[in-house]
Parts: C-alpha cells; sequence; structure tokens
C-alpha cells in the first residue's frame, strides 16, 4: 500500500530510493529481498507504459 | 503439465494477505467479548506485601481484577521436570503470589468492557513491593552468595551437563598449539510484527472451550492448556487464525494465555488480550545470551586433534521449556562438518531476573560462528589461511557417512561441495588481492566464511536419546472430495512458511493433480490430526512426510479403483497425471476415459461400483516419524567494509551456497533463506536487549531495540546445491534457521578479518559502531 501511492508519484524508482522509501516498514519474516525487488520490477513496468503494473 | 513438486509458484496465501483480507486473531468478531490487560511489576525481584484492587474494581466498566488468589485456584501449575541428569526440577504457579521475578512479571489481570477502561484501571492496582536484591548476569547469577531466583532450588544453577568423548586430554598434551577462542552472544528477543494474544470463549452448557491463539503448535497447546485448566481434551478446541510472526515465541502457553482463558470459564465471557509492544519487548520470551569458549588442540598444520567447549547460558526467570534444551543442542553438533574425535564440553544454564528464555529461530544459533570462528583463530594463530585450515579438517565426500563425537550420524551432506562451490563463485584469490590493495587506500575489508551443519529434523528416537518426553512425529489425512477436490490437513501451524502452497504442490504431485485442485487445512485441533506442530525446521520434512504418505495411500486406492473399472487385474500401469487416468501401452501414456472426478464420484456417492469388499470413499490418515535428526547444510560468504573513525560495518555482498534436499517450492524455500539470513544479520549487527544492574531493561521500544530496516540488510546470492536425503520420506532435509546460523559466523569472521590488522578480536555481538570503536581504541 506504501508502494501503491508511493510509485505514483516516484516513477522509475532506484533500488537505494525504495530502500530508504520501505525503511519505515519492519519486516521480520522476508530480509526485505523479494519485496525490493517487486517495488524496482514494478517502477521498470510503470515507467515503460504510464500505467499502474 | 510437469510435476509441481519445486516449482516456484505464487504463494496461494499472497491473496489474502497483500489485498488485505489476512485474518489475524483482532479480525475476529466476538459479541460481547471482555478486554484483558496485566497489571506487571516495575521491578527484577521484590517480594509481593499486598495488592489492593479496590479502587480498580470500582472503574465504571471493569468486569474483574485478579490475582493470584483467584487464577491459581482456577488452574494447576506448571512444572518442568524431565528426568535429565543435571537438570533441576522447576515448578511455577499461573500467577506469582508471594514475589516478582523480573521486570514485567504479570501480578493482576483487569477484564473491562474495553481495553482503554482495562489499561486506565490496571494503573489503579495497588501493588505494596518489598525489592529484593536481583541477579542480572551470569557471574552474579553463580556468585556463592547470590541472591535466589527460585527458592526451591540450591542455587541459580538451574542446569550443568558435561561430555567426554575419546581422550581429550591426552591429545591436547599432544598438540604444537592450543588456540583459545571466545564468543559472546548477546539477549535478543524474536519480536513478532504481531504479538503475542488470545481470545478465549467459554460454552457454559457444553462446558467446552474454545481457544483462539496465533500459535505454531496447536495440538501440544491444547494438551497443555486443557491439563492445567482441568478440563479434557474434548473440552478444549485451539484454533490458529493468520500468524504474523512467531520465530519460536508462539509455541509455549504462557501464563497470560492460560489466565484470559480461565477468565472466560470464570466470568462465562468471552475475554479477549492483545499484547502491546512493551509487552512483547519485555515480558513474552527472550532468547540467546550465551557465553562459549573453545580450546582447540591442532598441530602446526592447522590439523585439528581435539576440541573443549564451556558454554554458560542466561536463562532468565521463568523456565517454559526444559532450561538445557538449547544449549544442549549447541554442544551436541558443535563440531559440524569437521572431523574429530575427541571432544568434551561443560554446558550451565543460571536463572537470572530477567524475562524467561525459549526457542528463537535457531535455537542453536551460536553454534557456527563458535566452530567457525575457532577455524578463524586457528589459522591467525598459526599464520594459515583460514580456507586451507577449514579444508584440511572438513570432511570429504567419501567421508561419509560419518559419527560425530556426540552420536549425530552425519549423512547425505554436502559440506565440501557447498564450500568449494562458494569460494569458486567469491573468486577467493582475487578477493585477498583487493582487500590488500585497498588497505593501501585505507579502506578495511573483511571476509567472513561459515560452513553450517543445520540440525533441522528431530525424531522421536532423538528426544528419547536425550531424555526429553515427547515426539518427533507429525500426522496427517488427505481427502478427496465427490467433486474430485483435494483437502488435506497435517498438525502443523504456518506463520508465514506458504505451506498451504508448498504442502499443496507436494500432495498434488503424490497424486497427480493440479496444486489448484489442493487445499490444505491447518490450526485447528478440531480438524487436523494431532501433530508437534512447527518448529525448529521440522514442517517440509515431517509435515510434508505425513502428507505425502497419506497422499500415496489415497493415490493407491484411486488407482486400485480405476483399474477395476477398467476391467484390469492391477494397477501398476496405470498413473493419475494431471487429474486423468493414464495407462501404459507400448512404453508411452495414454488416456483412459476415466478421471480423478469420476473415480471420486464413484467412491463417495456410487460405491456399488467399487470393488467388493473395498470401503467407499476416497481418504487417508497417516503419521510419519522421521529419523532421529536430518541435517541440511550451507556455506555462506560475507564481505563487509569496516569503517574505522565511526565503527560502522558495511555488507558488501553476501553469497549463500546450501544443501536442504527435495524442495517442494523454490520460490519459499529462497525466501526461507533470506528471511533466516536477516535475521542472522540482526543479531550480529544490531539488536541487544539491555538490562541494567538493577534488573530494569532499557529496551522497551522499536527506537532502543535496532529491528534492521530495508536500508541494513543487503541483497542475496544463492547458490542452490540441493541433494536428496535417502531415508526421509519426501528427500527434503528441512531447513529455514541455518541462515540465521550462518550469518552469526559469517558477520563475526568478517569483520574480525577486518579488524585482524588493528591487532583486536570482536567476541561480543552484537557488533555495534560503539563496540568497534571500543576496539579500536585498546592499546594494541
Amino acid at each position: 500500500m506504501t508502494f501503491g501511492a508511493w510509485l505514483r508519484d516516484n516513477p522509475a524508482l532506484s533500488e537505494a530510493a525504495a530502500r530508504q522509501a520501505l525503511s519505515g516498514n519492519l519486516c521480520r519474516c522476508t530480509g526485505y529481498h523479494n519485496i525490493v525487488r517487486a517495488i524496482v520490477k514494478a517502477s521498470a513496468a510503470m515507467s515503460a507504459t504510464g500505467q499502474p503494473a | 503439465m510437469s510435476s509441481p513438486l519445486g516449482a516456484p509458484l505464487p504463494r496461494k496465501e499472497d491473496f489474502r494477505f497483500l489485498t488485505g483480507a489476512g485474518r489475524y486473531l483482532d479480525d475476529i468478531d466476538i459479541p460481547r467479548a471482555l478486554h484483558a490487560c496485566f497489571v506487571r511489576s516495575p521491578h527484577a525481584h521484590a517480594q509481593i506485601r499486598a495488592i489492593d484492587v479496590t479502587a480498580a474494581r470500582a472503574v465504571p466498566g471493569v468486569v474483574a481484577v485478579v490475582t493470584a488468589a483467584e487464577v491459581n485456584q482456577w488452574t494447576a501449575p506448571l512444572r518442568m521436570a524431565p528426568p535429565i541428569e543435571g537438570l533441576q526440577p522447576v515448578q511455577f504457579a499461573t500467577l506469582p503470589s508471594d514475589k516478582v521475578r523480573f521486570h514485567g512479571d504479570p501480578v493482576a489481570c483487569v477484564v473491562a468492557a474495553d481495553r482503554y477502561i482495562a489499561e486506565d484501571a490496571a494503573q489503579l492496582v495497588g501493588v505494596d513491593y518489598e525489592p529484593l536484591p536481583a541477579v542480572t548476569g551470569i557471574d552474579a547469577a553463580l556468585a556463592p552468595d547470590a541472591p535466589l531466583v527460585d527458592e526451591a532450588l540450591p542455587s541459580n544453577l538451574v542446569s550443568h551437563q558435561t561430555f567426554r568423548a575419546g581422550d581429550p586430554a591426552r591429545r591436547f598434551r599432544q598438540a604444537h598449539r592450543v588456540v583459545e577462542a571466545r564468543f559472546a552472544q548477546q539477549r535478543q528477543t524474536h519480536l513478532p510484527i504481531e504479538t503475542r494474544g488470545c481470545a478465549a470463549i467459554w460454552d457454559a452448557g457444553r462446558r467446552h472451550l474454545t481457544h483462539y491463539a496465533p500459535n505454531q503448535v496447536v495440538h501440544p497447546l491444547r494438551s497443555t492448556l486443557a491439563a492445567r485448566l482441568r478440563l479434557g481434551e474434548s473440552q478444549v478446541t485451539v484454533i490458529s487464525p493468520d500468524v504474523g510472526g512467531g520465530f519460536g515465541q508462539k509455541i509455549a502457553l504462557y501464563r497470560e494465555e492460560l489466565t484470559v482463558a480461565a477468565l472466560a470459564r470464570a466470568l462465562k465471557r468471552p475475554v479477549r488480550w492483545r499484547e502491546d509492544r512493551l509487552e512483547n519487548l519485555s515480558a513474552a520470551s527472550h532468547a540467546r545470551e550465551d557465553l562459549v569458549t573453545t580450546r582447540a588442540a591442532v598441530t602446526a598444520e592447522g590439523t585439528l586433534l581435539a576440541l573443549e567447549m564451556e558454554l554458560v547460558e542466561d536463562f532468565g526467570a521463568y523456565s517454559f521449556y526444559p532450561a538445557n534444551y538449547l544449549a544442549r543442542v549447541v554442544a551436541m553438533i558443535l563440531t559440524g562438518p569437521y572431523k574429530v574425535q575427541d571432544y568434551a564440553f561443560d554446558v550451565r544454564v543460571v536463572l537470572s531476573n530477567k524475562c524467561g528464555n525459549g526457542p528463537m529461530r535457531a535455537p542453536m544459533a551460536i553454534t557456527s560462528w563458535v566452530i567457525e570462528g575457532t577455524m578463524d583463530a586457528i589459522a591467525r594463530e598459526l599464520g594459515l589461511d583460514p580456507v586451507e585450515v577449514r579444508r584440511r579438517n572438513m570432511l570429504r565426500p567419501n567421508e561419509l557417512p560419518y559419527e560425530t563425537p556426540t552420536g549425530q550420524e552425519l549423512e547425505d551432506i554436502t559440506p565440501w561441495e557447498c564450500f568449494e562451490r562458494g569460494l569458486a563463485a567469491l573468486d577467493y584469490a582475487v578477493f585477498r588481492k583487493r582487500q590488500a590493495e585497498v588497505r593501501g587506500e585505507g579502506r578495511h575489508l573483511g571476509l567472513g566464511i561459515c560452513n553450517v551443519v543445520e540440525s533441522t529434523t528431530y525424531g522421536s528416537a532423538f528426544y528419547k536419546a536425550a531424555g526429553i518426553p515427547g515426539s518427533g512425529h507429525e500426522a496427517a489425512w488427505v481427502k478427496i472430495e465427490p467433486s474430485g477436490t483435494v483437502n488435506a490437513s497435517v498438525g502443523l501451524m504456518a506463520s508465514g512458511q506458504g505451506y498451504e502452497t508448498a504442502f499443496a504442490q507436494l500432495v498434488a504431485a503424490t497424486l497427480g493433480v493440479d496444486p489448484a485442485q489442493v487445499a490444505i487445512h491447518l490450526g485447528n485441533t478440531d480438524v487436523a490430526p494431532y501433530g508437534m506442530g512447527s518448529r525448529g525446521a521440522r514442517g517440509g520434512t515431517a509435515g510434508g512426510g505425513a502428507l505425502k504418505l497419506a497422499a500415496t495411500d489415497v493415490g493407491a486406492k484411486v488407482l486400485a479403483i480405476a483399474a477395476y473399472l477398467l476391467n484390469l487385474n492391477a494397477p501398476d500401469q496405470l498413473r493419475l497425471a494431471n487429474g486423468a487416468v493414464e495407462r501404459l501401452v507400448g512404453g508411452g501414456w495414454s488416456p483412459t476415459e476415466l478421471t480423478l472426478a469420476g473415480i471420486a464420484r464413484v467412491a463417495c456417492l456410487d460405491p456399488l461400483r467399487l470393488p467388493p469388499g473395498m470401503q467407499p470413499g476416497l481418504e487417508a490418515h497417516c503419521a510419519y516419524d522421521p529419523p532421529a535428526m536430518t541435517f541440511s547444510n550451507a556455506a555462506h560468504f560475507c564481505e563487509v567494509e569496516l569503517h574505522p573513525v565511526t565503527g560502522r560495518v558495511d555488507i558488501l555482498r553476501y553469497l549463500i551456497v546450501e544443501d536442504c534436499g527435495t524442495v517442494l517450492n523454490a520460490r519459499i524455500v529462497e525466501g526461507q533463506q533470506h528471511g533466516a539470513t536477516a535475521l542472522g544479520i540482526a543479531g550480529a549487527l544490531y539488536e541487544r536487549l539491555v538490562y541494567d544492574g538493577s534488573g530494569q531493561l532499557h529496551t522497551g521500544t522499536l527506537a532502543d531495540y535496532l529491528v534492521p530496516t530495508a536500508c541494513e540488510i543487503p541483497n542475496f546470492e544463492i547458490i542452490a546445491m540441493h541433494t536428496p536425503n535417502r531415508r526421509t520420506a519426501t528427500g527434503g532435509k528441512g531447513m529455514a534457521e541455518g541462515g540465521v546460523m550462518g550469518a552469526i559466523g559469517a558477520i563475526g569472521n568478517a569483520v574480525n578479518d577486518a579488524l585482524a590488522t588493528f591487532g583486536v578480536t570482536a567476541d561480543t555481538q552484537p557488533f555495534s559502531p560503539d563496540y568497534i570503536r571500543l576496539l579500536l581504541r585498546m592499546p594494541a
């Protein structure tokens, strides 16, 4: 949900920026790895199409 | 379609979790439910002289305020007394009546119409305490005149075991050198994002309790809850809704849950409780806090002749588990992938005035750091390359199976292969060259290596040998409904592992159907068969084994029916694939007119067409007891940069090479590797529970207890080297704790590799900036 809004306002997000933006959410299970990958992938898809992925 | 086993299918659970439709404890509406709030001790150790609940009871909306006086009448005490030599039996009541033993110990419970009223009224409960001196560390606990945490014991030494195999003393006399190393691991806590909680509903007419609680082991929880409420197991249903993380914290029946259940029965009203974050940090369950020293007898070439290990653990105030349980595993598996037969250990566990300890993801987390840090210490003292020292001592493929000095049978593991594969992927020689080059520029890189042999699945034979009552089996049922859809259940409970997906794949692959046709039902003791639940890394091996056996039985019945309907003598040339029956014709599989749905309809609704004597229905219930112990293995490699001016440690690269056996879902396995390694990094660099000398907890918020964010945890490179275990039902070996062990050791060793040029050794985790600076300020 955080990144629904974030990606709308900040397309073409770098991994470092995604990690910074994600730092307000603690996660104990995932190690953040796949969440960050998903955000970067969605960002690239939205940049390419101009539409929410 | 090809077999779904191992495929990285998206998780079925994620639809509800990602759309905000998960159903956690607080999502369950319970009409007329009251809310509980606990009154907790502000002292680490104090006599309770009197408790005055008058003012709290007078608050409008308060229904009850209870203390030990009521609750201990309604419930039986916990007695923890397995027949283990050197382990003191302990017993304690549900709420303390004579004294409190840690900062956060519950002394009273307020039940009110809502949580706000309950919290406000809790402030009005007057407890008259007489503070006692507190025991807040290992040395203090063992001092001859130490105050007793538990007056029923002769001292605070609650457990002490020693062991010797071979003749270490003789080997030490023969040694070229004796290398000593020290490892201190801090107190941590599980910190599930969802804290503890429960909701209890007493049906006065049926005399039946329904207890909702996020919990990893619903059946053992029901057994304990029923016994302590003096009810029969048929009078209690435990239901675990979705669980927001467990990590071992959601296994035991805690005193708060028992109090809430007893209150629901006494008040004949549903009562619910949700722990807040301060309570979770201070009073749920803690873990670790071990001090380990090793002495290694070695040759000039670095061959390990003998190993001695001493461990002392601070277990806190209350034993919800046998106090030797966690430390014992460290000692049992310490030698890991290395060849050594002369081994001795001395393991002591002490009580202190802190929150009680329990198993936290990788209870034996320190093990790999201890043995791999010892390898690095040997290399440093002898001026050898740490890789060469490991190669000299590591078990080669042709040396397996290997019985360790504690009697663990290592077989079907691949430490040598994973270590060498990782070294090649890393290009070890190139790293050493680069490390030397950048040191000239004032940059301090370090490489840490940690080979992990992870004890995963504990079979009944292990428990028997360890003297711990209990079973290592797991149970499952599989039913094919009249439409051909498949329902299955197992005694485990998920707290984020994706069981509903991975086990659907396993059942689907065993039967020959689409995983979308298989639903896995978990966490309800009226639905699931009695199993030991989710702990350690047993889910895939023990639970998967039981499900596979049940699916195999049902599948055999399906094919027996198919053979009869096709007028064949035997089903041996039939199979189920993608929900349809196929027949082996001329060396290839050809379709028949039969489908699983058709056979299910016959079996469930038209049983006169079944083979003579066959029972109607398609269901099987199986239990599976895995081997005494299964092991996974991995090699972790971590490259760090240490900043001497600030003491900060950055992780530049993290590589994991792992063999965890046959995989059910490759994506879920990778997710477990990420999460476990992140938890290890959290312990190695950041998290620490701090008690002061009077036993006050100073880390009661997430501003003080530093859980790493996305900015601290690196990306992970993973190389899968999975090979099946030939002795388990699925070929799986279990996994998901080794990452914690690997990260603690890899970071421990990487930081010390970077510190080596300064002539100091870091031996106390977490390796925080202030600790690194402290080391660097010390005169060399």
